[in-house]
C-alpha cells in the first residue's frame, strides 16, 4: 500500500516536473511570437510561420520520438503551401521532389549528377524566361535557398555516408519549416542536421532554441534602432565623425542576418535539431580567423567541407604551408562566385562588382596571414573556462577593437557603389573637426573593449567560490540565470510591455517615442529617399546590399518599372541629358501614360498660342509628372480641365505638363528657356517639394559624373567655388554643394524668374508637399536635404514649419516668384495611403484629385493680383512681372521665335 | 590499441594546450563542437594521425563524428586500421 502510494507520489511529481518544463518553453515560446507579431518582424509571412512552429511545437513535444520527424517534415510542406498559396507551395514542393528524385536514381554517382547540373540549366531556362514556367516567378528565390547549395552538400554525403538517409529527413532537410520565408537561409550540413538530431535532453535542445530565438528578436529590434536612427547616406558623410558614424552602423545593419539565423536555427532546436550557434559574438572576434569561425559558422563549414578539406589534401604534395595558403584562397574566390550564384537564384541576376572583388581579396589576404600566423606559432587555447590576467585582457581588446575596427572599414568598402565612391569617403579626414575625430575612433574602441570586459566575463568561472560577492562570482551567478525559462520569459514580457502601444502613448518621452517607432517595418530616410528617387539611375546598388528595399521591390510586379527604363524617355545630347519622346503611349506603374507631339505628358496642343487663351506651363519633377496616375488623372490635367469649366468659353485655358522624372533645378531652368518659352506662356508654374534642393544637388552631380557641358556660366562659377569639377565622384559632388544648396537653388529660381519678365510671363512658385510622413528623429539642418516628410514634426508631411521649406519659400520669394502654398493638403489623412503603391511614394490619383482642388482654390483666393491675372486681368500681368519693357519683349519673342525652329526642328 | 588515447592526448596537449591541466582533458572533451581545436589544428590533427598510426584519412573523414573527442578518434583509428 506505502509503496502504491509512494509510486503515485513519485509519479505525480514526475507529471509535475515534465509539465513545469514543458511550460518553460511553452510559454516563451508564446511570449515570442506575441513579439514577432507585435513589432511586426519582418513579413506577415514570418509571422505565421512563428505561429506555425509554435503550434507544431506543442504537437511535435507530445508526439512519440518516432513520429516526430515525419511530423516535422508534414509540418514544412504544409508551411510551403499555406506561406506561398497552394499552387504556388505545390509547384515548389514538385520542383524540389524532382531535384531530390534525381539524387536516388539507380545510376553511377557522376550520371546523376550530370542529370542535376542538366536539371539546373533547365531551371535557368525557366528563371531567364527563356521558356515559359507554368509556376509563379514567387517560387525562384525560397526554391533557390532550399535547393542552391543543399544539393551540394547533400550529394556529397550521399556518396560518403549512405546511413544517414531516410525520406523523412531527407524532406525535413530540403524543405526545412523556416526557410520558406527566408531567400537567405543557413546553409545547413546535411550530416550535422542529422548527427544532432534529439543528441542531448530534449527540454535542453528547446530551451537552447527559445533563448536563441529571443537573441534572434533583440538582434532585429537593434537592427530597426540601427537602420532608423544610426546609419547615413555616404553624400551625408562630412565629418571624420561621420565616418566613423557611416562605417560602424553600415557594419552594425549585418544585425538582421545576425537575428534571422538566430531565429532559424533557434526555430528548428524546437524540432530537436540541436544545430550549432551561428553568429556568436561576431562583433567581438579578435582576429579574422577568429571572425570567420564565428560569424557565419553554417557557411564557413560548407566552405571547409566542399572546399577547404579537399583542396587542402590535394595540394599538400607541395608542402603544408603552400597548401594551407592556396586552399584557403580556393575558399575565398569559391565565396565571391557562389555569393554571386546565390544573388542569381534569388534575385534573378549575378551580382560581381569590383568592390566585391576587393572586398574578397583583401579578407582573403588577412585571413591567410592570419592563418599562416596560426599554424606557425599557434593560438592561445584553454582548457575549461579561466580568467585571464590584465595583460592578456589589454592584448585582447585591442585585438578585438583592431579587427572590429578594420572590419567595419571592409564592410564600408563591400557595400560602396564603386572603390571611387568609397575612396572619396577618406577626403573628410582632414577638414572635419579635429575633436571629433579623434572621438570617434576612441568610442569604438572604448565600445569594443567594454564588450570583450562582457565577452570574457561571460566566458569565466569565478575562481573564487560560489557564495563570493566578487564580481566574477556575481557574473556567473548571473549567466546561470540568463539560462534559465525565467529569465527569458521576464525579458520577453519586458520587451513586450516595453513595447505595447498603451504604456507607450502615456509616457510623453524620447525613448517612449522611439520605443514606438520600433514596432513598424518601414524605410528610413536615406532609403526613402532612395525609394524616390530610384527612378534617376539604377547608381546606388539596391541590388546588393538593401534588404529593405529589396522586401519591398520584391512585391512590386515585374512590369513595375522606372521611366529610364522605359521606352517613354531618351538621353539628349544637351544640357537637359533626358526627354520624354514625342506621340508615346506605355503603360507605366500599371498607368496609360502618352506623350502628346512635343514630348509633354499631355494633351496636344498648338505651338503658336490660340486668341483668347491663358496658357501656363507647368514645370516640375515626378511629382509633377503624375507617375503612376493614368493621363487624365495628374492634377494640372484637373486643374486645367476645372478652369476651362468655370470660364464656361469666356477664355480658353492651356497648362502644358513640362516635367519629366529626374528633373532637378537645372534641368528645369533649361526646359523653360529651351521647350516652354517657344509656346508664349503667360505663366510658369515651377513645382517644388522638400528635398527640391537635394534634387537640384542631384542633378548637378549626375551631369559632373557624366562629363556634361555646363552651359550657364553663373552655375560654372558656383561650381568652381564649391571645387566640383568634370568627373568627380557622385558622392563627393554631392557633398561639396551641400553647403551651397541655397545658391544653387537661388540661381535657379532668380534665372526663371528673369526670363519670365523679360517676356511678361507671371513667375509662380508652388510648394508642393509629398505625401511622406516625417520621420520620429528630427532631421539635423546639415543633412536635411534626404529627408522626406517634415523634418520637423514626426508623421506629417512637410510645410513651412520645416526649414527648408520656409528656406525654399524665401529664396523663391527674393527671386521675384508669387508663391503658392498647397502645405497641408494632405492634412486629416493617412499620408500612406495617397502613395501609388506600398513600394512608390508617389502620390497617387486620390492625392491629385486633393492637390488639384487645392491649387485652384490657391489660385482663386491665395494673391488677389494672381487670382485677376489669370482670370481675365492682363494688367495684373504687367503688376506681377514688374511692368514689361517693350524692348525686352522684343529681344524674347526673337528669342522665342528661334526656339520655336529648334523645336519644329 | 591501448595506448592511443593516450598518444593522441599527448600530442593534443604538446601541440595546442601547452601549459593546461592534462586532466582536464578527458576521453569526451569537446575538442571541435567547443571550439576548442578549429580547422587548422583539424589538419595537423589529421597529419599526426596518418604518420603515427600508418592511416589514410580522407577530407570526407574530417568530421565531428570522427575527430570530436579522444574516444572518437580512437574509434575512427581503429576503424581506418581495419580497413
Amino acid at each position: 500500500m506505502a509503496v502504491g502510494v509512494a509510486r503515485e507520489r513519485w509519479l505525480a511529481e514526475d507529471m509535475r516536473a515534465a509539465v513545469g518544463r514543458w511550460l518553460g518553453v511553452v510559454i516563451p515560446l508564446a511570449l515570442l511570437v506575441v513579439a514577432v507579431r507585435q513589432y511586426q518582424l519582418e513579413s506577415g509571412s514570418f509571422v505565421y510561420v512563428t505561429f506555425l512552429a509554435f503550434v507544431g511545437f506543442v504537437i511535435h513535444s507530445l508526439l512519440p520520438l518516432r513520429q516526430r520527424l515525419p511530423f516535422f517534415a508534414l509540418l514544412s510542406l504544409t508551411g510551403i503551401a499555406v506561406v506561398m498559396g497552394i499552387e504556388a507551395g505545390l509547384w515548389l514542393i514538385a520542383v524540389g521532389l524532382v531535384l531530390i528524385g534525381i539524387c536516388h536514381l539507380p545510376l553511377s554517382y557522376w550520371t546523376r549528377v550530370t542529370l542535376l547540373l542538366g536539371a539546373g540549366v533547365s531551371l535557368v531556362a525557366f528563371r531567364e524566361t527563356w521558356i515559359p514556367a507554368p509556376w509563379t516567378g514567387a517560387i525562384w528565390p525560397i526554391l533557390g535557398s532550399m535547393f542552391m547549395f543543399r544539393l551540394l552538400i547533400y550529394m556529397y554525403d550521399l556518396r560518403h555516408d549512405k546511413s544517414l538517409l531516410t525520406p523523412s529527413s531527407t524532406l525535413s532537410y530540403f524543405f526545412m519549416l523556416p526557410n520558406v520565408v527566408a531567400p537567405l537561409f543557413p546553409v545547413v550540413d546535411y550530416r550535422t542536421f542529422r548527427r544532432t538530431y534529439y543528441n542531448e535532453e530534449e527540454y535542453a535542445i528547446y530551451q537552447k532554441g527559445v533563448t536563441w530565438m529571443f537573441r534572434g528578436v533583440v538582434h532585429l529590434i537593434l537592427y530597426r534602432f540601427v537602420y532608423y536612427y544610426l546609419t547615413l547616406a555616404p553624400e551625408q558623410v562630412q565629418t571624420a565623425g561621420d565616418f566613423v558614424q557611416f562605417v560602424v552602423t553600415n557594419y552594425m545593419l549585418y544585425l538582421r542576418i545576425s537575428g534571422l539565423f538566430h531565429l532559424f536555427i533557434g526555430m528548428m532546436h524546437l524540432f530537436g535539431f540541436n544545430l550549432p550557434e551561428t553568429h556568436h559574438l561576431y562583433f567581438l572576434a579578435s582576429s579574422f580567423t577568429d571572425y570567420w569561425r564565428r560569424i557565419n559558422i553554417y557557411w564557413k563549414d560548407f566552405m571547409m567541407k566542399i572546399f577547404y578539406y579537399p583542396s587542402f589534401f590535394w595540394l599538400r604534395r607541395f608542402g603544408g604551408t603552400a597548401a594551407l595558403i592556396l586552399a584557403t584562397l580556393v575558399v575565398f574566390v569559391a565565396t565571391m562566385v557562389l555569393h554571386s550564384y546565390q544573388w542569381y537564384w534569388i534575385r534573378g541576376s549575378f551580382v560581381l562588382s569590383t568592390p566585391d572583388a576587393v572586398f574578397w581579396t583583401i579578407l582573403a589576404v588577412f585571413v591567410v596571414i592570419n592563418a599562416v600566423w596560426e599554424a606557425k606559432k599557434g593560438r592561445k587555447r584553454r582548457l575549461g573556462k579561466k580568467g585571464m590576467t590584465p595583460g592578456e585582457f589589454t592584448v585582447k581588446a585591442l585585438k578585438t577593437a583592431a579587427t572590429f575596427t578594420v572590419l567595419c572599414v571592409l564592410w564600408s568598402l563591400w557595400q560602396s557603389d564603386s572603390v571611387g565612391e568609397w575612396l572619396a569617403l577618406w577626403k573628410v579626414f582632414g577638414r572635419g573637426d579635429l575633436a571629433l575625430e579623434g572621438l570617434g575612433p576612441v568610442i569604438v574602441v572604448l565600445g569594443v573593449a567594454v564588450g570583450t570586459t562582457v565577452r570574457t566575463g561571460s566566458g569565466s568561472e569565478p575562481q573564487e567560490t560560489k557564495t563570493s560577492m566578487s564580481p566574477a562570482a556575481v557574473w556567473h551567478r548571473l549567466t546561470v540565470l540568463r539560462q534559465s525559462p525565467v529569465w527569458t520569459t521576464v525579458l520577453l514580457v519586458g520587451l513586450l510591455v516595453m513595447g505595447h502601444p498603451r504604456v507607450l502613448t502615456r509616457i510623453d518621452s524620447p525613448v517612449a517615442t522611439t520605443m514606438l517607432s520600433l514596432r513598424e517595418p518601414r524605410l528610413n530616410r536615406q532609403d526613402q529617399a532612395l525609394l524616390e528617387r530610384g527612378y534617376y539611375e539604377n547608381l546606388l546598388g539596391v541590388e546588393r546590399f538593401n534588404p529593405e528595399l529589396w522586401k519591398l521591390y520584391a512585391k512590386r510586379p515585374s512590369d513595375w518599372r522606372d521611366l529610364w527604363e522605359t521606352e517613354a524617355l531618351r538621353n539628349t545630347d544637351d544640357f537637359l541629358r533626358t526627354e520624354l519622346v514625342p506621340s508615346t503611349h506605355i503603360v507605366y506603374k500599371s498607368a496609360p501614360f502618352t506623350t502628346n507631339q512635343w514630348g509633354m505628358r499631355d494633351r496636344d496642343y498648338t505651338l503658336s498660342k490660340p486668341d483668347n487663351t491663358f496658357r501656363v506651363a507647368m514645370l516640375g519633377a515626378s511629382p509633377v509628372l503624375g507617375s503612376g496616375v493614368a493621363d487624365n488623372e495628374t492634377f494640372e490635367s484637373l486643374v486645367e480641365e476645372r478652369l476651362n469649366e468655370q470660364s464656361n468659353g469666356t477664355r480658353v485655358y492651356e497648362i502644358l505638363n513640362l516635367a519629366s522624372e529626374a528633373y532637378g533645378a537645372p534641368s528645369l531652368v533649361r526646359v523653360f528657356e529651351a521647350k516652354a518659352l517657344p509656346f508664349d506662356p503667360d505663366a510658369v508654374f515651377y513645382v517644388d517639394h522638400e528635398v527640391s534642393a537635394a534634387k537640384a544637388i542631384e542633378d548637378v552631380a549626375r551631369r559632373m559624373t557624366d562629363s556634361s557641358e555646363i552651359i550657364y556660366p553663373e552655375l560654372q562659377t558656383l561650381l568652381d567655388r564649391a571645387g566640383v569639377r568634370v568627373g568627380m565622384n557622385h558622392n563627393e559632388v554631392a557633398r561639396r554643394l551641400v553647403p551651397l544648396e541655397s545658391e544653387l537653388m537661388s540661381w535657379a529660381y532668380r534665372k526663371v524668374v528673369a526670363d519670365a519678365r523679360a517676356r511678361e510671363i507671371v513667375p509662380v512658385w508652388v510648394f508642393l508637399p509629398m505625401p511622406t510622413p516625417g520621420a520620429d528623429r528630427p532631421c539635423p539642418p546639415e543633412r536635411s536635404a534626404f529627408c522626406f516628410g517634415s523634418a520637423t514634426r514626426p508623421g506629417a508631411a512637410a510645410d513651412q514649419s520645416d526649414p527648408r521649406v520656409a528656406n525654399l519659400f524665401r529664396l523663391a520669394q527674393e527671386a521675384g516668384f508669387v508663391t503658392l502654398d498647397l502645405s497641408g493638403v494632405f492634412d486629416g489623412h493617412d499620408l500612406k495611403s495617397f502613395w501609388i503603391a506600398e513600394w512608390d511614394g508617389h502620390p497617387n490619383a486620390a492625392a491629385h484629385r486633393l492637390i488639384a482642388d487645392r491649387l485652384y482654390d490657391a489660385l482663386e483666393h491665395a494673391d488677389p493680383t494672381l487670382s485677376a491675372a489669370l482670370f481675365a486681368d492682363r494688367t495684373a500681368i504687367s503688376t506681377l512681372t514688374g511692368g514689361a519693357l517693350s524692348h525686352a519683349r522684343h529681344e524674347a519673342d526673337r528669342e522665342a521665335v528661334h526656339s520655336r525652329g529648334v523645336l519644329a526642328r | 590499441m591501448p595506448d592511443t588515447k593516450q598518444t593522441v592526448k599527448q600530442f593534443i596537449l604538446e601541440e595546442f594546450l601547452p601549459g593546461e591541466d592534462p586532466d582536464e582533458l578527458t576521453e569526451e572533451t569537446q575538442l571541435f563542437s567547443s571550439g576548442l581545436l578549429d580547422s587548422i589544428a583539424s589538419l595537423k590533427l589529421v597529419s599526426f594521425l596518418e604518420q603515427e598510426f600508418s592511416i589514410s584519412v580522407a577530407p570526407h573523414d574530417i568530421v565531428a563524428d570522427n575527430l570530436d573527442t579522444l574516444t572518437a578518434i580512437e574509434r575512427f583509428i581503429e576503424t581506418k586500421a581495419a580497413a
